[in-house]
């Protein structure tokens, strides 16, 4: 077992959910970062962002991840590497033996997720991928679908949608014609929604229930915006699926625009019991502030980053915090607290690759669905 | 007790400002303690009401989920591009027993059950018959449990 102190490595820097992931990291006394890294031969402008993380941190930057794997003082990596990058990056350390904080989805091709898998088994470490299942919320919904107060678990319903970006610059008319295998995941200006955002139902839907998904029916769509379409990409996914057992599930997701929501967007789950249904929305229980200062408004458009993904980006572009719903309960621990909890008691975590990668085929078996228009069965054939 | 007529009615109305642009998806979610045998038709107006709000003509239907269990989902394609989730559930509802989220390309209409009247009361749909060519539609999807075409 590890114990903390824990040296962490961050792998990517800037422009990437590594300036949340470090913050978090450097804000717990079990750790200390050690430096930024990545791969020897990334472009200029990759090299530039992981330096200026780096720099912001106060730590160096090892421009050759092999030989900052093999230093001694690093036992956690933390990768945020670009999707395109990211399963041969988390195989490379795990053999290196370091416990791995992933970023999500786990990786876009099931050859990936499967040798990741298989590389943090034989090497015995332990990993974790960003989830909602750390929120309060989802604690309480587990607390619910444990307790059986709900009678036969009948149904689950979930909705998951990031209130950000400039809409209504899409061109509507038609459905979007999807691809299969998806082929591009992130790109400055768009990312594949239906795998960006909905990856977080899917995993908290498997986690509640403990149960697999059998089939999976979806559509992908083109309704926001522009860039998303451009680079055909896109910004909304909808799935209806089976579990194991006969369990109904649907799941709609993706990217809708900074004014379509009061807060940070729609994130709600129904759990339809033959007794009683649970709504738990992460939005509740709120506060609703009305005041006589100016509304909010949405910041200028950074054309590093028109989306909003990123901290640093919409910093520069003075993202002003929307305070009409202030939230009232409990504040949630960083999700790299659980994952530092799990390794001070040598416990694996409950999103660890394992479980990501299922996730990862519920994505792909969704992409094939609305690629052919066709319900698609998992486990999905290997080889 | 707002029913779901009433919900119909401020949708259309809301929609016709063009407020938030063009309707894109539409979450409905209907609670109540509907027989069995009356859950086919609700489907069926639900998926009739959303298909007014979308303004499109509806091309697939897939249930999932089964009436006699209680639980079933459509997930409706409209020919332009459009889509919806109706989920329909014979459980103790909440509030006035339906839900909705909808999306359109230049913002959103939510109606939470929990916004509701401070009262639960199963979900009071329209009257009438369903259309019969959506009724027909539902029905074969609750059969076959695979994407059914919708006759223009």
């Amino acid at each position: 077992m590890s114990k903390p102190p824990y040296g962490v490595l961050l792998v990517t820097g800037s422009h990437t959910h590594q300036e949340n992931y470090a913050a978090a990291f450097a804000a717990d006394r079990r750790c200390k970062l050690v430096a930024v890294t990545d791969e020897a031969d990334v472009d200029r402008k990759r090299r530039e962002l992981n330096e200026r993380l780096a720099r912001a941190l106060g730590v160096p930057y090892l421009p050759d991840l092999a030989k900052a794997l093999a230093r001694k003082d690093v036992q956690v990596v933390s990768v945020c590497a670009p999707p395109e990058r990211r399963g041969r990056i988390i195989v490379q350390c795990a053999r290196a033996g370091k416990h791995l904080y992933l970023d999500k989805s786990l990786a876009p091709k099931l050859a990936e997720a499967d040798a990741i898998v298989a590389a943090v088994k034989r090497a015995g470490v332990k990993s974790h991928m960003f989830s909602f299942i750390t929120q309060p919320w989802a604690a309480e919904a587990k607390r619910w679908a444990d307790s059986g107060k709900l009678g036969k678990l009948l149904a689950l319903h979930a909705d998951t949608f990031f209130a950000k970006g400039k809409t209504g610059t899409a061109r509507l008319g038609k459905p979007r014609k999807e691809e299969y295998p998806p082929e591009r995941h992130q790109l400055v200006e768009a990312k594949r929604e239906l795998d960006n955002v909905g990856v977080y139902p899917i995993t908290l839907i498997r986690w509640l229930t403990g149960k697999k998904f059998r089939s999976v029916y979806a559509i992908t769509a083109n309704y926001f915006f522009a860039e998303h379409q451009k680079h055909n990409v896109e910004d909304f996914g909808l799935l209806t699926c089976m579990l194991e057992g006969g369990l109904p599930v649907t799941i709609a997701a993706g990217r809708c625009g900074w004014m379509s929501h009061p807060a940070g967007g729609v994130n709600r789950l129904v759990l339809v019991g033959s007794e009683r249904t649970l709504v738990i929305d992460a939005n509740r229980p709120r506060l609703e502030v009305f005041t006589d200062e100016q509304p909010w408004l949405p910041p200028n458009v950074n054309p590093a980053d028109p989306m909003g993904f990123w901290t640093s980006t919409q910093e520069e572009v003075h993202l002003r915090p929307k305070r009409a719903w202030v939230p009232v309960g409990p504040a949630a621990a960083s999700d790299a607290a659980y994952f530092l909890d799990r390794l001070d008691a040598g416990k694996d975590s409950e999103m660890s690759a394992a479980e990501a990668a299922l996730a990862t085929e519920v994505l792909l078996a969704g992409y094939r669905s609305a690629a052919t228009g066709e319900v698609v069965k998992l486990p999905l054939a290997r080889g | 007790m707002a029913s779901l007529a009433d919900l119909h009615r401020a949708v259309q109305a809301t929609l016709a400002t063009k407020r938030v642009g063009t309707p894109v998806f539409a979450r409905l979610l209907i609670q109540g303690q509907e027989k069995a045998e009356a859950i086919p038709a609700q489907l069926a107006r639900a998926a009739g009401m959303v298909k007014e709000w979308m303004g499109q003509p509806l091309n697939r239907v897939l249930a999932t989920g089964s009436a006699a269990d209680g639980q079933v989902s459509l997930t409706l394609q409209f020919r332009d591009g459009a889509a919806a989730l109706i989920g329909c559930a014979r459980t103790p509802p909440r509030g006035d027993g339906f839900d909705l989220l909808l999306l359109g390309n230049h913002g959103a209409v939510y109606h939470d059950a929990g916004s509701a009247s401070l009262w639960d009361e199963t979900a009071a749909l329209p009257a009438g018959a369903p259309d019969a060519e959506l009724l027909a539609a539902v029905e074969e999807a609750l059969r076959s449990g695979k994407p059914v075409e919708v006759k223009p």
